[in-house]
Order: C-alpha cells, then sequence, then structure tokens
C-alpha cells in the first residue's frame, strides 16, 4: 500500500470534522487494559478492561463544562480461533456497566493483518449486538483499519516506538428506529516494551449523529496497554 | 551395555537432537534503520555502482548469523536487499519475486521440495538469494536479472503451514537442487493491538 493511501483514509476520517458547525463535545481518558493467552489448536482468548472518564462534556450551541464523569466501564472476553497465520474469527461478550446499569454485549468479528516491507496493516470487520435496559436493543456492522508503523528499522522490534493510525466505520441501528453512522480516528504513539507487551498512548476522536443536526464529537486522550501470556 | 551399543546410542541421540534443533529453530532478527555512514565503506562503494536504483535504505541488523549491515533498495520495481558483514563483504543479495515470475521447472521443484518439508503450505514470500559471485556479477544480476558467470542461486521463503492445529510461519531455505538447506520458524509480533 502506498503511503498517499493511508493519507487518503486519514483524511477521509478528518473530513466530516471539518463541517462541524455546533456539535455537542465531550472529551476526557480511555484507559484500556488488554490481556490475551493462547489455547491449543490456534484458538485464543483475549480480556480487556476499558473505562470511559470525561472531564468535559459540551451540549449543542450550550457552554462547555468541566466535569469529571465515571461514563463507562467495559469487561471484554472474546474468544478467537486462527483461520490462517494472519487470520481469525472470534466471538466476544462484554459487559458494560453504565450509570449503574448492565449492558450486555455479544460480538461476531473476521481479523486478519498484512505485513507489508514497512509497515502492518490490520482489518477487522465486526458484528455486535447490545442489550440494555428496559428491552433496548442496538445492533452495530464496523470495519476497522489500523496501520502501524515502525518509527526504527522496518519492523517493530523489543523497546521501539512505532506509531498506529487507526480508522474505523460504524453502522448502527436501534430498535426504537434511530439509525446513526459513526467515524473513529486514532492516531496512537506505541511503545513495544517486550516482544510480549505493549504501551500506547495518543487520541480517539469519534463523530457520531451524522446526519442529525446535533452531531456528536468525541475527543479522548487513550491509554493502552497491552499483554500476552 | 557394549561399547558399540553406547556409540549407536550416542549418535542416535545427536542426530535426533540435531533434528529437533533444525525443527524448532526459531528465526531472530532484530534490525535498525541506520544513516548510511554508519555502514560499512566497502557496503556504501558497491551499492553505489549499481545504477538506477531507488535511495537505498541502510539497517544494521542482528540476527541468527550474526551482526551484518543491509541495503534495501528497488531496481524495476524489484526489491532487492545486499547483506554484508561488518568490513562489508557482501554476503548475500536478495531479489524480492512472486511465484509467477519463475520459471515451470523451478515452480515444480519447489512445490515437491516444500510438499515434502511441510504437507499443505502457502507460500507468503519469496525471494531469490545469490551468493558466491564476483561483485560484477553480482551487479550484473542485479541490474539484469540474469548472468553467465559463475554464482550460486538459492530460493529463500517465508511459508504458511498448519502444525498441531495451528497456522506457524517458516523461512525455507532451498538451493536449486530442491535441498533444504535451513529451516527457521518465524515467530510473529502479537496483533492484539490491530485486532481487540
Amino acid at each position: 500500500m502506498k503511503i498517499y493511501k493511508l493519507l487518503l483514509l486519514t483524511i477521509l476520517g478528518i473530513f466530516p470534522l471539518l463541517g462541524l458547525s455546533q456539535p455537542s463535545v465531550s472529551s476526557g481518558v480511555l484507559p484500556k487494559l488488554s490481556l490475551s493467552y493462547k489455547l491449543p489448536k490456534g484458538f485464543k482468548v483475549a480480556h480487556g478492561l476499558e473505562s470511559r472518564q470525561s472531564f468535559y462534556t459540551k451540549s449543542h450551541n450550550a457552554q462547555g463544562v468541566f466535569k469529571h464523569t465515571n461514563v463507562l466501564t467495559d469487561f471484554a472476553t472474546t474468544l478467537t480461533k486462527a483461520t490462517g497465520s494472519r487470520s481469525s474469527f472470534g466471538i466476544g461478550y462484554t459487559l458494560r456497566v453504565r450509570d449503574g446499569e448492565l449492558y450486555h454485549r455479544i460480538a461476531q468479528q473476521f481479523a486478519w493483518t498484512k505485513k507489508y516491507e514497512t509497515f502492518r496493516l490490520g482489518n477487522r470487520i465486526a458484528l455486535d449486538q447490545t442489550f440494555g435496559p428496559e428491552n433496548s436493543i442496538q445492533l452495530r456492522a464496523r470495519y476497522r483499519a489500523s496501520v502501524e508503523l515502525p518509527l526504527s528499522g522496518s519492523r517493530v522490534d523489543p523497546n521501539e516506538f512505532y506509531l498506529k493510525l487507526s480508522n474505523e466505520y460504524l453502522g448502527i441501528t436501534n430498535n426504537n428506529g434511530s439509525n446513526d453512522l459513526e467515524i473513529r480516528l486514532a492516531p496512537l504513539l506505541g511503545y513495544e516494551l517486550s516482544s510480549k507487551s505493549k504501551f500506547e498512548f495518543g487520541f480517539d476522536s469519534r463523530l457520531s449523529k451524522l446526519f442529525e443536526e446535533n452531531s456528536s464529537l468525541s475527543i479522548w486522550v487513550n491509554i493502552g496497554f497491552f499483554t500476552s501470556l | 551395555m557394549s561399547i558399540k551399543f553406547n556409540y549407536f546410542l550416542t549418535l542416535l541421540v545427536a542426530f535426533g537432537a540435531s533434528i529437533g534443533t533444525l525443527q524448532a529453530q526459531e528465526k531472530f532478527e532484530r534490525e535498525q534503520k541506520i544513516n548510511e555512514s554508519f555502514a560499512p565503506a566497502k557496503a556504501i562503494e558497491f551499492v553505489n555502482t549499481i545504477k538506477e536504483k531507488s535511495k537505498p535504505k541502510w539497517y544494521k541488523e542482528i540476527s541468527n548469523d550474526g551482526v551484518s549491515y543491509e541495503a534495501k533498495f528497488k531496481v524495476d520495481k524489484h526489491l532487492f536487499s545486499v547483506k554484508f558483514d561488518t568490513l562489508g563483504h557482501i554476503q548475500d543479495v536478495e531479489k524480492k519475486v512472486k511465484l509467477n515470475d519463475l520459471d515451470t521447472r523451478t515452480n515444480q521443484l519447489l512445490e515437491t521440495t516444500l510438499s515434502k518439508a511441510l504437507g499443505s503450505y502457502k507460500i507468503d514470500k519469496i525471494q531469490l538469494q545469490w551468493t558466491g559471485a564476483s561483485t560484477a556479477t553480482l551487479i550484473e544480476l542485479i541490474e539484469k536479472g540474469s548472468s553467465s558467470s559463475a554464482h550460486e542461486l538459492k530460493y529463500e521463503i517465508e511459508v504458511e503451514t498448519k502444525l498441531d492445529g495451528a497456522f506457524r510461519l517458516f523461512e525455507l531455505l532451498i538451493n536449486k537442487d530442491g535441498e533444504v538447506e535451513k529451516q527457521l520458524r518465524i515467530v510473529q509480533r502479537e496483533p492484539d493491538n490491530l485486532i481487540f
């Protein structure tokens, strides 16, 4: 893949943000922990803990407010089965705690990576179904492309930095009849602590309610730690 | 236990251990991008003599074979990597090719060898490897793709295969007679940050 294609991908992700006039905005921190371990026959289990802490919110055409809010916490487990040396199919369950209420999400995903001479490209196609309070159901279809560029050499070795750029598109439908399209863009700086662990830091911007006047933009400081046993 | 039997047993254990080592040996390679000025002068001199190439990228590499320097560049859309020792002597020249670029005889040779060594497999990457040639011959091989002068041609191939129910990647070095000279297991970086 040529570098201009990556730039195009980035611009396509950013472009809708530029057209916004007065969106509602929220901002905060998005810490994420991921622990995975391999099982025989190409199976793998990954546990994830993700929290969303908001420090700033601004409603449509209103003044912004600086206030700490624990938005939600996700406990996720995904079981994957390798379908190739660089591809896998997975099913997952996430328990979401939000405003004291529980949400149950089941997910199906197919992911594959490709190693190029100077970078690695990860793709993920996923479907998920979330069951919340008062019989609310949300269905989502999503695709994410992530590019990982080593900053030293043509691949990432332990104790080396890398850049990661993720772009994700989500189609969302709710059982109350509302639909949404969400676009996510996350430029991150990563550090390979060892062959089994990595740390990532950067921004995760999410633009939703694209077809509504009151669009919603959230920008999070993303802090991720990934380790495998 | 007779001396002869002990000798036979020792040989058997040594043979078994060597096979085990060959099958289980992991590819170790650590690469660091460097400025051209840090590469051996003799290596820079060689690369500079190659015509119509892209700007070379230089790397210092530590692998199973020790420390080396590597220059990567493109000639006629083909990616080349030339490996040098720390004094700038050429160790090998590699050219990335596609399976379709190889003639029918070579295709069959590689297919037979890989099937015998791994059973079912999927080729991920093929590189022609040239050694045992003069500097002038190696330049001719890079610039023209062939040479009538003496040189040794081998194939460095990355393949995916299924082992004990799990997919594995291997790097094999196969000579022109179809013999596997080296087999290393490639340990992939965890893709968790790209798929979860």
